[in-house]
């Protein structure tokens, strides 16, 4: 049930695969691939919001047409993995399997659970086409156990379903994972084709946009069309007329970053524990930040700081300890103080 | 003295008014004791809550005995469960005594607070039903009132027993002394009843082991044989904090009754405030705007919460033996002075906010997992870079409704993202138009349900012919392939194609 009025990310998703921006080598190999009917597994490598997805939704579309839902399947890894069986009860397509709404209830482990999704949703022939695609994203979060099941799935049922792999880090993947499909490498787009992009979405919206406002977007979005999206919208919204100047830009960059993370990083700057522990402890406790995720985008205002070099160099280092320790440690409210006392 | 009987024992209080300390809960109980003279009171039983070794199994067999009525006692090492309590306690309750009208008996249910687990299954409420029915008092005896369930603690009256202060214990173990015919030295009781931390059986049995084998004590003696007391957390906190001894602090610990992981809350929570504080008469040596000390012990502390960490992902507690060194130890070396100043030492605030906002994080979880599957993105993904967008955008009047749609928040996901506290008219207005927005979709919806091939089939033939839609290229096949293109892949497909004629689209696993 789409509607109008959306996030432009998800409002512009390209339909075809002639509409996805950039990645032209993928892209023609995708489309020959379609054209022939003859599509293997693939892999999708390449950086958060560089398209894969999108891709992905774009060629089943083009393949399946207008009810590409009953043939594709999204499936977010990261989400079975990371919230187990707080992540399947919400999900309504799998309570057929669980029979339960309650996560205590579950006897099954989640990577049970998984094997029989995925082999009774692979095994299960397409009614109106030759096969149907299972979009796996995130995979890096697949388990090693869930790596080694999918191997024999993805033999086993090849006549009937396709795999796709989507993953950030490519390492993750068991290397018969990868050969077994066909790797594809996605990149973030080049500036020209992003602000052409973007220009022609801000006459869709009826936006007038400035040149340097432009300059700006792709200043900081750096190829990301995602954020270059979200930024020309969050400036939009706060414009009262249809006009988006640089300054609205920049406003807009600024909004983006968490305030609370700011003044994090002020507060370790200046040694003010207690004002850190106090901010910490909001991020965890009100925000459910892990202490990774704090350090992510910690570690984001500070390399783009006004910061002297060697500062940086230092403070990066510390943010990386902690982010090392974070990984054996159990309370990550401790080594997120540590830091900031160290800092 | 021929026979060595324990002076925890021997000296016992016999009547209640031997009891030592707790003036206040003897009084409850003998006015609790009284009531029973005449009739049946409402509270048919009490509790007699308090730590270990201050006298409540002793007050309530004084009770009996300055009352004169039998005892029948079930604790700890007897199997409680239903039936046993039923035929031990049940039937005492509804029976008289043999020796007369007026006797009671008193049913002593010591350590109350452990009946549980499966070999004392439904043994409280078994003791739940007899105190309905009784017509003989009962005490149940526990350490920690909230092992009880809370049926049983409505239907008693509550007596707490409180630690004996060490200055109503002296004159009890002076008379101890005198009976036992042992001099003691200038200050030695004092020092017992202190060490023992209100618990008065551990100091008569301090008072005994030091006083074996001789007639005369010295306050050197003790001094040795110092017992390690249940600590309060204050006091070792104040020995971790203020002390420079990391021995003793170390030695502190191992007396308390909290693991690693939760003193490095306590820790935790105390440092920055302790050593960031006014140091006596000393400047707090500062780096870089914090105070060295600070850094320090944070230092150590992030060092033993890797230990801790390590325990609980392999589990293998060894680990724990360093974590705890670090921990004590490292925040006692951490400091170049001993910092001054009172300070109140405050419990971990962290874990008991988690607890509070709980509910709040799984409705966050909830509405994260809502945009993330409407955009195709994690949860995490969406809860870091997305909850923010669309907060903005529903509180925006001209994105609210068709957002929510798009969502389909209910009304408390909606109050949570437009940072309201509750809902107001306004969210309530954006609400009712989203529904009925939606609701006219789904009757859309299953029209298109109804008829869906030719629906289908309209679609595709409007699309661009230079498309290569599937089902085009199948149609190619069905109708072009001649006979001798007999492969196994046709057959499959043509097969599939029959099926496909033959049934009806149902749903699948993953149609809904």
């Amino acid at each position: 049930m789409k509607t109008k009025k959306d996030v432009w990310t998800v409002k512009y998703r390209p339909h075809t695969l002639n509409g996805v921006i950039g990645n032209e080598q993928s892209v023609t190999t995708i489309c020959q691939l379609v054209q022939s009917n003859n599509l293997p597994h693939l892999v999708f490598h390449g950086p958060v919001n560089s398209g894969k997805a999108s891709v992905a939704f774009a060629l089943a579309y083009e393949l399946y047409g207008e009810g590409y839902e009953r043939n594709f399947t999204y499936f977010n890894a990261s989400d079975f993995f990371d919230q187990g069986k707080q992540y399947l009860v919400r999900d309504k397509r799998f309570i057929r399997i669980i029979g339960t709404d309650d996560p205590k209830k579950i006897r099954k482990t989640v990577i049970s659970i998984f094997k029989e999704i995925i082999n009774e949703y692979a095994g299960m022939g397409s009614l109106d086409a030759d096969f149907k695609i299972i979009f796996i994203d995130n995979a890096e979060s697949l388990n090693s156990d869930a790596q080694h099941a999918l191997r024999r799935i993805m033999e086993k049922y090849t006549t009937t379903c396709r795999f796709i792999l989507s993953t950030t880090q490519p390492s993750r993947l068991i290397p018969p994972l990868r050969s077994r499909g066909l790797q594809l490498f996605f990149t973030y787009v080049s500036d020209a084709k992003l602000i052409e992009y973007v220009n022609s979405i801000a006459v869709q919206e009826g936006l007038t946009i400035s040149d340097d406002a432009l300059d700006a977007i792709a200043y900081h979005s750096k190829g990301n069309l995602a954020k270059a999206l979200l930024t020309m919208q969050i400036a939009s919204m706060s414009s009262g007329n249809n006009e988006i100047s640089q300054q609205l830009i920049y406003g807009a960059v600024l909004g983006e970053i968490p305030e609370d993370i700011t003044r994090l990083f002020e507060s370790a700057l200046t040694g003010d524990i207690m004002a850190a522990r106090k901010i910490i402890d909001k991020l965890l406790i009100e925000d459910g930040l892990s202490g990774s995720e704090i350090l992510e985008q910690l570690h984001g205002i500070v390399v783009t700081s006004n910061e002297k070099d060697t500062d940086i160099a230092k403070y990066v280092n510390n943010i990386a300890e902690a982010d090392l320790r974070m990984l054996d440690a159990s309370n990550d409210r401790i080594q997120l103080e540590a830091m900031v006392a160290n800092f | 003295m021929t026979i060595s009987i324990e002076w925890a024992e021997k000296y016992r209080p016999r009547s209640l008014s031997e009891v030592v300390g707790n003036k206040k809960a003897v009084m409850d109980l003998q006015a609790w004791a009284e009531e029973w003279l005449h009739g049946v009171p409402e509270k048919r039983a009490v509790i007699l809550q308090g730590q270990a070794g201050i006298g409540k199994t002793s007050a309530a067999h004084a009770l009996a005995n300055d009352y004169g009525w039998e005892i029948i006692e079930l604790n700890a090492s007897d199997q409680r469960t239903a039936s046993v309590i039923e035929r031990v306690a049940g039937s005492a309750s509804k029976m008289r005594t043999l020796s007369g009208t007026d006797s009671k008996r008193l049913i002593i249910l010591d350590e109350a607070d452990n009946i549980h687990g499966t070999s004392d299954r439904g043994g409280a409420r078994a003791i739940g039903d007899i105190i309905k029915k009784t017509n003989q008092p009962i005490v149940l005896i526990a350490n920690d009132l909230y092992g009880l369930t809370s049926t049983l603690r409505t239907l008693c009256l509550e007596i707490k027993f409180h630690g004996v202060q060490s200055r109503s214990m002296v004159p009890a173990l002076k008379n101890i002394c005198h009976n036992e015919g042992i001099m003691c030295g200038v200050g030695v009781i004092e020092n017992v009843a202190e060490n023992a931390g209100g618990d008065m059986r551990s100091a008569v049995n301090d008072l005994q082991a030091v006083s074996t084998g001789r007639n005369e004590i010295n306050i050197e003696d003790i001094a040795t044989s110092q017992r390690d007391t249940k600590g309060s957390i204050f006091k070792v906190l104040e020995q971790i904090f203020k002390g420079t001894d990391a021995q003793k602090a170390l030695n502190a610990t191992y007396g308390l009754d909290e693991n690693p992981e939760d003193l490095v809350h306590w820790i935790d929570e105390n440092l920055p405030g302790q050593y960031g504080g006014g140091g006596a008469g000393k400047v707090n040596v500062k780096v870089d705007g914090i105070d060295v000390d600070v850094s320090n012990g944070f230092e150590y502390l992030s060092h033993a919460d890797r230990y801790l960490g390590r325990v609980k992902k392999r589990q293998n507690y060894r680990m724990w033996r360093y974590a705890g060194v670090l921990m004590t130890c490292g925040a006692v070396v951490a400091k170049t002075h001993v910092h001054g100043g009172f300070i109140k030492y405050q419990p971990p605030s962290f874990w008991r906010r988690l607890g509070q906002l709980r509910a709040r994080r799984t409705m966050r979880d909830n509405v994260a997992s809502k945009i993330g599957e409407h955009c195709h993105e994690s949860m995490r993904y969406a809860r870091a870079d997305l909850t923010s967008m669309y907060g903005r955008m529903l509180k925006d009047e001209k994105y609210a409704v068709d957002t929510l749609i798009n969502l389909n928040l209910n009304l408390d996901e909606l109050a949570y993202m437009t940072g309201s506290p509750k809902v107001t008219k306004k969210l309530q207005g954006v609400y009712d138009q989203a529904q009925s927005i939606i609701n006219e979709k789904v009757s859309d919806d299953i029209e298109f349900f109804a008829a869906p091939k030719t629906d289908r089939s309209n679609k595709i033939k409007s699309k661009n012919d230079s498309q290569v839609s599937l089902d085009s290229i199948q149609n190619i096949i069905e109708t072009t392939a001649p006979a001798d293109v007999s492969n196994e892949k046709d057959d499959a497909k043509s097969s599939v194609a029959k099926k496909r004629e033959s049934r009806k689209p149902q749903k699948t696993l993953f149609d809904f």
